[in-house]
């Protein structure tokens, strides 16, 4: 079934998305809002419809909800759908095809706006695919959307602000916190020093920072720092949990083990749609290339928030009304004159912001000896169960650019279309490589961005080109 | 049926109005609208899907529909994501291997 025709379609209902469906309506265009998530709210603010939470998001909660409640009215909203294909020919409507309970339909707009936020990245350790092991964004989101928390002793390991928070968002919600297991180098702090006094002055990174450090002490929180060697046992599942620390190796018995190393931008859709992207350093990690409006190389697909290049909430929120008026503009609903009045604060803040993101990346830089798993056992690829080992041995005979590493390993090959293994891949073949990492490349995306049935597929025949990958086809009926 | 691994406890902070869900054959009350992968793990069920190579067990770990860790076969159409996937009054849910 394809759907009415909108002038702006957003994928992603977080901070960025949102905002930029209320500054669109306001523009006078017609919008339709896209996620596969049940509600609105985006990772930061997962579950802020549902009641009684309002704690979790501190003094966000607030504007939140605004957000929220001011996008339902500026539009359609399709939630519960998953985007799966974009196609674009010519000077026609760009093609959103999406899939949920009642089957696939195509959304048609003359813009479309990218805002898929982020993922966590991977932190691979021997055990990391017991079940016991999960995500801090994950324990978190179960927390938000749920209100469920671990019952018995939890470790926390690895390193970034999400990973203090969620410590102490579990902590206050009485979770049983073993030990919080920081794997950030002691070095770090000292390199992000020269940056801290511009990023203090210019928002409140840095105090909510300062404040999560000192709550997290105050709820005495066993921290252990300077970790290495991180490694989940057990035979089924994880019983326990062992490391390194300046005092020697040491091991908790836990169920448990909660581990985060950080986020990057979501870029799947955006490989999808044919975006080009650039090496950014300072994650380090691909982002799309995008202008100050958020255009990207294709025309009629823009990029704002998290998705383009991580900025956090506040700036998301921002980068999501330049995107929409950008879109305005160029469909003639607004002048260029009213645009550059309408987002000069936002362009504004984005670049005091931008400031306090160097401080937060340099402190937060993950070293390559945790981005690389040290052991030929590791797995690397979670959906094929591709080793580091196996990887390291295509390195040895000389394959070394990412695609041709996938087409002959299989690593990237499952359901997850590398979205877990695509950056560990080619961390490790560049370390064997001896190279840079983004000589390595990065995965291309194939249509249907997630496993989609066999029939849906069939009735769109345009989709079929190039021929998908068979872990993402199956029949309906088991 | 494979014994089931010992996965971790969680349990829920509010009470609230509930629907039945039927998980390979077992009627299990779960908190309404929570996504199924939740309301498995509050029953210290196995929230994920069998490896296809090593045939293990696997569960929910990211929880944002990023990794199909947790890929099943709900109301009879396979390759879902439980952690996407709000439970429903009468919804069947069962592992699958992928
Ligand atoms: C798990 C997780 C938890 C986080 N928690 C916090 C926190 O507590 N505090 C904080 O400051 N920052 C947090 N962050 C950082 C977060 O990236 C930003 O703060 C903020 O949410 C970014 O906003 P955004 O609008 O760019 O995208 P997001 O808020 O990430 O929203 C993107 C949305 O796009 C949807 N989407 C993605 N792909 C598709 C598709 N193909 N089809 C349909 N929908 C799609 C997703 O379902 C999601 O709802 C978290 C990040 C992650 C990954
Ligand atoms: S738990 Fe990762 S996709 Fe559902």
């Amino acid at each position: 079934m394809t759907r009415d025709s909108f002038d702006l379609a957003i994928v992603g209902g977080g901070p960025a998305g949102l905002a930029a469906m209320d500054l669109a309506d306001e523009c006078g265009l017609s919008c339709v809002l896209i996620d596969e998530n049940s509600s609105l709210g985006g990772r930061i603010f997962h579950g802020i419809e549902t009641d009684g939470q309002d704690h979790l998001y501190g003094t966000d909660a607030t504007w939140a909800r605004t957000l929220v409640a001011d996008a339902k009215h500026a539009g359609s909203i399709l939630t519960g759908r998953t985007v799966f294909d974009i196609t674009h020919h010519d000077d026609g409507p760009i093609n959103i095809h999406i899939l949920g309970d009642e089957g696939a339909e195509t959304v048609l707009a003359r813009r479309l706006l990218i805002a898929t936020g982020a993922t966590e990245r991977p932190f691979a350790f021997p055990g990391w695919t017991l079940p016991g092991v999960m995500t801090a964004g994950g324990v978190q989101t179960l927390l938000k959307g749920a209100a469920v928390v671990p019952d018995g002793p939890v470790v926390l390991a690895g390193s970034g602000p999400l990973l203090l928070l969620v410590a102490l968002q579990l902590k206050r919600a009485g979770a049983q916190i073993a030990a919080l297991l920081d794997t950030t180098p002691a070095a770090n702090a000292m390199a992000a020093a020269p940056l801290l006094a511009s990023a203090a002055f210019s928002g409140f990174a840095v105090w909510r920072g300062l404040g999560l450090l000192m709550a997290i002490r105050a709820q005495s929180i066993p921290v252990y720092r300077g970790v290495t060697k991180l490694v989940a046992h057990g035979e089924d599942t994880v019983a326990s949990v062992e490391f390194e620390h300046g005092r020697g190796r040491r091991r908790f018995e836990c169920r448990l083990l909660v581990t985060h190393l950080g986020i990057l931008p979501d870029t799947q859709a955006a490989r999808l749609a044919g975006c080009r992207l650039r090496w950014e350093p300072a994650l380090p990690g691909w982002v799309p290339i995008v202008d100050s409006y958020g255009n990207t190389s294709r025309s009629g697909i823009m990029i704002a928030g998290d998705a383009a290049g991580i900025g956090g909430a506040e700036s998301a929120r921002h980068a999501g009304r330049v995107a929409a008026t950008e879109a305005a503009t160029q469909l003639g609903a607004i002048s260029m004159g009213e645009r550059d009045h309408r987002i000069a604060p936002d362009l504004a803040r984005l670049k005091r912001l931008g400031r306090e993101r160097a401080f937060l990346d340099r402190l937060f830089l993950p070293p390559e000896r945790l981005r690389v798993p040290t052991d030929d056992g590791t797995i690397v690829c979670r959906c094929e169960e591709i080793t580091a080992g196996e990887l390291r041995a295509q390195a040895a005979g000389g394959v070394c650019e990412i695609n041709q590493v996938k087409a002959i390993t299989r690593c990237g090959m499952g359901p997850c279309q590398g979205r877990v293994c695509g950056v560990l891949a080619a961390d490790i073949i560049a370390d064997a490589m001896g190279a840079a990492v983004e000589s390595v490349g990065y995965l291309r995306v194939r249509p249907p961005l997630k496993p989609v049935p066999l029939d849906v597929l069939a009735a769109r025949a345009e989709i079929a080109t190039p021929p998908p990958e068979a872990a993402f086809l199956y029949t309906r009926e088991g | 049926m494979r014994d089931d691994p010992d996965i971790p406890r969680f349990r829920q902070l509010t009470e609230g109005p509930s629907v039945e869900i039927i998980f390979e054959g077992t009627r299990l009350t779960v908190p309404k609208g929570i996504s199924l992968a939740a309301a498995l793990l509050l029953h210290g069920l196995p929230a994920g899907r069998i490896g296809a190579l090593s045939g293990s067990q696997r569960c929910a770990y990211c929880l944002i529909g990023q990794c199909f860790d947790c890929t099943m076969t709900i109301d009879g159409v396979p390759y879902r994501q439980a952690c996407l996937t709000p439970v429903s009054e009468g919804m069947t849910a069962e592992r699958q291997v992928a």
